[in-house]
């Protein structure tokens, strides 16, 4: 039996997930509030500002240098790796997604603190691509893996040589997935914060930040604030095209032939090491040995271990807390979503997602001028942090808890509803029971990623409560580069963990055997 | 008392009808099956009986108690029907016991109900083995089993052996009639396979377009079809123009045939007249008629296609398999009779 496809959603249900939505778009709403209040004639102002438009050119050409970067890496890293027999091949397959595990600004951090002058555009252009190109490689390795070479070689039959088979077939198949790559390092490197914030880079997330901490013209930060969410969204758009076209190339059925690998020529093969070699050390080496440097420097003054463990802690517990929120509002929606493929319901979800388009220094903002202007005795309290993170980060709990959903089929609870079980009790017993490990995993995930956000902590957090983020930051504004070593290191350890399991998951591309076949 | 009485029954998405004006009625412990392409309504028809969707007109009536055609319909948890969805959809988490006792948690007596089960369906050594562990004919059988334990009044199966390969479909048509036999269970199973249906089914009813075009026994639909369209989906068929001759009998090429038509013929009356494959025979030491095309070999026997002099073509099943070279000669005549569609 198919889906419940088009009856009607119990309304509950309904009226759960949208309220849900709706709480999750507060940020959003609140921003659009926010610069309304600014009124025409400061909105005109701010936009004919050039200082407005010298910020957009360097966050636009910021994302575009770095986006060609990871790109040039991506694409011959990509085709070493799947096309021919290189040396240590199964090595270098687990460690080119390693920096990701690497937050921005701890690897901005690190680079100062091994070359105290860097600063700029081309220092947060190299940076930034070396921590987000895994974005780019990471589909690109799919792709060009599971590509059938099956239609390379009838490419090769019609007269084609090896190289113009492949950029007719397999490359023209693997465009969609560099480009929704390409789309996630734009975003990302749009909504970074700590590592222009570091290399004083006055890209949007800076300008925003400065603007608000100097207070007489948050409309200016609101506005700058208002660009960057609808740059963002055209992003996000852009992405969710690029990703449908490349699932479409994808088909399950039959056998896709597989490239054998072919074997490098003596030169090819040590410039391939090289190759690998260079990459990594500009991506891990680097961070690591200067973060060893300056911790093997701190400890001559004695680490303040209370210090890091309240940080810790208090990483933790937050991080934890809005996981624990993002995973009670994402539940109600994908319940909702993945049963009933309505208008109104996909109206939801799309609604839920818009933490994707809001860079925390936005959230941070607008939950600021939120808490100050309607319910003051939240501003700086706990619970809006917590808050602040289960919006961000809803996106990616929403998204587990779907897949997981998904791949459960409604047969499930309609046999189980068969068998004498009422609705909600079916569905928790078949559904909600076999979901169960992905949604769990989508709210660790949202955790893992929430104790490294930076720029929503700094404006929100409680004071006086510090997290491993915070802590390295004031550190690295004083230049105080050995004592921020210990909090550096214990954030790339947190972060080892989801970079580690994403992946796992993206190379071994394994889909969850939840329907017996 | 019928085990179920389908009335007037339409049902459907947002309001439009899938299924249209559906009636039929079902004798306690037999096995009906409803055949007809995709897109016919068939998992409508089933959704609707099992609760899952909403009649927007007529009744259904399980039992004697009316389950849907009232202000408050039956939910499915109440409607006590087994369910056996296509491909089993054993749930993955559970083992075998634990899938079959999944409906009845709160029978003191669910242990005993269990063995026995698994007994019937002939898998006692794999009561702890996971789903994913099991063959697709094994799930089948659990799948069949868990939603026997609750002694369900019906039980509906969704294309039970599509996902099977063809060659254990047979053992798993006769596992399920025998389990179905020895356990006096209802069923209702949709299927697209027309051979299956044949061989399965106490009751056949045939959907097409949303609507029931036939109802009744395997035998009589496939001897004596209402519509042509019946007779095409229940095998091969010629048609064969032909006019009315007595009121039981009609003229047509084959000269002049019987027919079991029940409707009252009229003399004179033109239509055409249907016949399966095996009504033919082609004879040697007579007076050709026709020009052998073509024979497909199916084992038990070929199909063989002939052009009557006429132009009609002709198919016909022959058991013996004679090589002949296309455009020989041959002679056919009719030796059953065909049934007359007026037209």
């Amino acid at each position: 039996m198919q889906n419940t496809d088009n009856a009607k959603a119990p309304s509950p249900l309904f009226w759960g997930a949208a309220l849900c939505a709706c709480i999750a778009a507060i940020p959003l709403v609140y921003l659009a509030i926010r610069i309304g209040g600014a009124g025409v004639s400061e909105i005109l102002a701010i936009l004919t500002r050039l200082r407005t438009w010298e910020t957009v050119a360097i966050s636009v050409g910021l994302a575009i240098v770095v986006v060609v970067a990871c790109l040039l890496i991506s694409y011959p890293t990509a085709l070493f790796l799947t096309r021919t027999k290189i040396p240590l091949r199964r090595f270098w397959f687990t460690t080119v997604a390693l920096p990701l595990a690497i937050p921005s600004y701890v690897a901005a951090y690190a680079w100062v603190a091994l070359i105290p002058g860097m600063n700029g555009f081309w220092s947060a252009s190299l940076i930034l691509t070396a921590v987000s190109y895994p974005y780019v490689l990471l589909p690109l390795l799919v792709s060009l893996r599971s590509a059938d070479v099956g239609l390379e070689h009838v490419a090769r039959s019609l007269g084609k040589s090896p190289t113009a088979a492949f950029f007719a077939t397999s490359f023209r198949q693997s465009i969609p997935a560099a480009a929704a790559g390409s789309l996630l390092v734009a975003l990302y490197v749009l909504s970074d914060f700590g590592a222009v914030a570091i290399l004083r880079v006055d890209a949007f997330t800076r300008v925003i930040y400065t603007s608000y901490r100097a207070s007489f013209d948050r409309s200016n930060a609101a506005v700058l604030a208002g660009m960057l969410v609808i740059l963002a969204v055209i992003l996000i758009s852009l992405e969710r095209k690029a990703r449908g076209r490349s699932l479409r190339f994808r088909s399950d059925k039959g056998v896709a032939a597989r490239a054998v690998p072919k074997t490098l020529t003596p030169a090819m093969s040590a410039f391939s090491s090289l190759w690998f070699i260079a990459l990594m050390v500009v991506t891990l080496g680097v961070p690591i040995v200067s973060l060893l440097i300056r911790l093997a420097e701190g400890t001559r003054r004695p680490l303040d271990w209370l210090e890091l463990g309240s940080a810790v802690v208090n990483t933790a517990w937050i991080s934890g807390v809005g996981a624990v929120i993002a995973v009670l509002l994402a539940l109600p929606i994908a319940a909702l979503s993945s049963q009933f493929r309505r208008k109104s319901s996909s109206a939801i979800e799309s609604l839920s997602y818009s933490g994707l388009a809001l860079p925390g220094v936005v959230i941070g903002l607008s939950l600021v001028f939120l808490s100050i202007n309607t319910v003051p005795f939240l501003y700086q309290s706990f619970a809006l942090l917590a808050f602040a993170y289960a919006v961000l980060f809803l996106p990616k709990s929403l998204g587990a808890s779907r897949s997981a959903l998904d791949a459960v089929p409604p047969a499930f609870g309609q046999v189980a509803q068969s068998l004498g079980y009422p609705r909600l009790r079916a569905w928790l017993y078949t559904s909600g029971r076999i979901s169960l490990p992905g949604i769990a995993a989508g709210g660790l995930l949202a955790m893992l990623t929430a104790m490294k956000e930076l720029p929503a902590t700094l404006m929100l957090r409680p004071t006086g409560f510090d997290t491993l983020a915070t802590e390295l930051w004031s550190r690295t504004e004083l230049a105080a580069f050995g004592s921020a070593a210990p909090f550096a290191l214990a954030l790339i350890l947190l972060a080892a963990v989801p970079s580690f399991a994403l992946s796992r998951g993206f190379l071994t591309n394994k889909k969850e055997t939840m329907v017996t076949s | 008392m019928s085990a179920i009485c389908v009335q007037g029954l339409s049902a459907g998405y947002g309001g439009e009808a899938v299924i249209n004006d559906i009636n039929f009625e079902l004798e306690q412990q037999q096995l009906l099956a409803v055949l007809g392409p995709s897109g016919s309504g068939k998992s409508t028809l089933l959704k609707t009986i099992a609760g899952f969707l909403t009649p927007i007109a007529g009744s259904i009536t399980l039992d004697g108690n009316l389950v849907a055609g009232n202000n408050s319909p039956v939910p499915p948890e109440k409607r006590n029907i087994g369910l056996v969805p296509q491909e089993g959809a054993l749930f993955p988490h559970l083992d075998v016991s634990a899938n079959i006792d999944f409906g009845i948690k709160r029978d003191p007596h669910k242990k005993q109900r269990v063995n026995e089960l698994l007994e019937i369906i002939n898998m006692v050594e794999y009561a702890h083995a996971r789903p994913q562990e099991l063959s697709g004919g094994q799930q089948q059988r659990v799948a069949l089993a868990r939603a026997l334990a609750p002694k369900p009044k019906l039980i509906l199966l969704d294309e039970p052996f599509t996902a099977l390969d063809t060659s254990l479909r047979a053992q798993m048509r006769e596992d399920i009639r025998s389990i179905l036999n020895l356990t006096s269970t209802t069923a209702i199973m949709v299927t697209h396979d027309q051979e299956e249906a044949l061989a399965t089914a106490d009751q056949l009813a045939i959907l097409q377009d949303g609507k029931l075009i036939a109802f009744g026994t395997p035998y009589a639909l496939y001897h004596t079809p209402e519509s042509i369209a019946v007779a095409q989906l229940l095998g091969e068929i010629n048609l064969i123009p032909a006019t009315v001759q007595t009121d039981r009998s009609v003229h047509s090429e084959f000269g002049e045939t019987k027919t079991s038509s029940l409707e009252r013929l009229v003399p004179g009356e033109r239509g055409t007249l249907i016949m399966r494959p095996e009504a033919f025979v082609i004879e040697n030491n007579v007076t050709p008629n026709a020009t052998f095309i073509d024979s497909l070999f199916h084992g038990h026997d070929s199909l063989i296609s002939v052009r009557m002099h006429s132009g009609q073509v002709i198919k016909l099943r022959e058991q013996t398999h004679t090589t002949r070279v296309p455009g020989t000669l041959c002679a056919v005549t009719a030796t059953q009779p065909g049934i007359f569609i007026r037209s």
